[in-house]
């Protein structure tokens, strides 16, 4: 059963069906939300309320095939909602957990400098505008096209391409070698 | 001179056919900054691929199930949201009319009676109001003290 059939049955008071599109999409939508906020116990939060967002809304939906625009749609508004009410858009940190870091012992050198690499990556990612990590999130991430994205974000596929090209652009100043560095 | 600004993301996700990628390649190869501009994008591209995948966390359908069917709650928000404005919105009541009775010297009088009408009138479950009472019983009983003392 495809995502838009399942939406026609959740919006006709269908909980099973609900909780086969949650078990379907909770993984994007929580690594989404994990993305923009570096907190688990927020994307946790936020993931729950786009689910709910979905069933109050299931009645509105258009089954036009473009359920993960939509769904997106819902998770950046939560998202950006969520920045705006901390006011943090450019200091998210993100919890790592120690099994996604390299090497618990000693490592070797190229191994400590691609994972400080990363760091610096992630911090960069993190300190983007938020508009500019939701575009690069959805883009890199989970696979949207630009079209899609535009209409998740509400925007045009030129402002799409503008934010993720400046995005981009300054993840790549983030990781040029510093002056003077080796 | 058509720069690949506008095709860059699309060059690096592969989502370009073969007519454009040759454009854009021959393009690189007569112009030094696309071509640097090219290599450094498709390092941070893979580079944002092998980033740690975020750590799992619980299912969300048992919360999600629990918003859905509120016993006697507001559904949608997290607990720690559902409580914070009433509990701390009777806090706030409750404080004043303890500290309004204490300068007044009625212990025992109108705020007992108005403090049952704020617990009963939030949307405080039945253990938080008990709670709740319990914590005002004990500061009563510790006014009262002080009254005789």
């Amino acid at each position: 059963m495809n995502d838009d059939q399942l939406m026609t049955r959740i919006a006709a008071g269908e909980e099973a069906a609900f909780r086969l599109l949650v078990e379907r999409w909770e993984h994007q939508v929580q690594a989404f939300h994990w993305r923009m906020t570096g907190s688990r116990e927020e994307a946790e939060d936020l993931t729950q309320d786009t689910f709910l967002k979905v069933h109050a809304h299931a009645g509105g939906y258009r089954a036009e095939g473009r359920f993960q625009s939509w769904l997106f749609r819902i998770a950046g508004n939560l998202a950006r909602s969520w920045a705006r009410r901390r006011k943090i858009v450019g200091w998210v940190r993100f919890d790592l957990d120690v099994h996604d870091r390299a090497g618990r012992g000693p490592a070797p050198d190229a191994v400590v400098a691609g994972e400080q690499l990363r760091l610096r990556l992630q911090s960069a990612l993190a300190g983007l505008p938020s508009r500019q990590r939701e575009a690069l999130v959805l883009r890199r991430y989970h696979d949207l096209s630009q079209r899609d994205i535009a209409a998740a974000m509400g925007t045009s596929e030129g402002a799409v391409e503008s934010l993720l090209v400046r995005a981009l652009d300054t993840l790549r100043r983030e990781l040029a070698p510093e002056p003077g560095a080796g | 001179m058509n720069h690949i600004d506008t095709r860059l993301t699309a060059w690096l996700s592969g989502s370009l056919d073969s007519t454009a990628r040759l454009e854009i390649e021959a393009h690189c190869a007569a112009c030094e900054g696309c071509r640097r501009l090219l290599a450094q994008s498709e390092t941070v591209w893979n580079l944002l691929g092998e980033l740690p995948a975020p750590a799992p966390v619980r299912p969300a359908w048992e919360g999600i199930a629990t918003a859905l069917h509120p016993a006697g709650q507001r559904a949608g928000a997290p607990v720690w949201r559902r409580w914070s404005f009433p509990a701390a919105a009777a806090a706030a009541l409750v404080c004043g009319i303890v500290l309004g009775d204490r300068l007044a010297g009625e212990p025992n009088g109108v705020a007992r009676i108005l403090t049952d009408d704020i617990i009963a009138g939030t949307l405080l479950s039945a253990d938080a109001a008990a709670d709740l009472d319990g914590l005002l019983t004990m500061a009563w009983t510790g006014s009262a003290r002080e009254e005789s003392r």
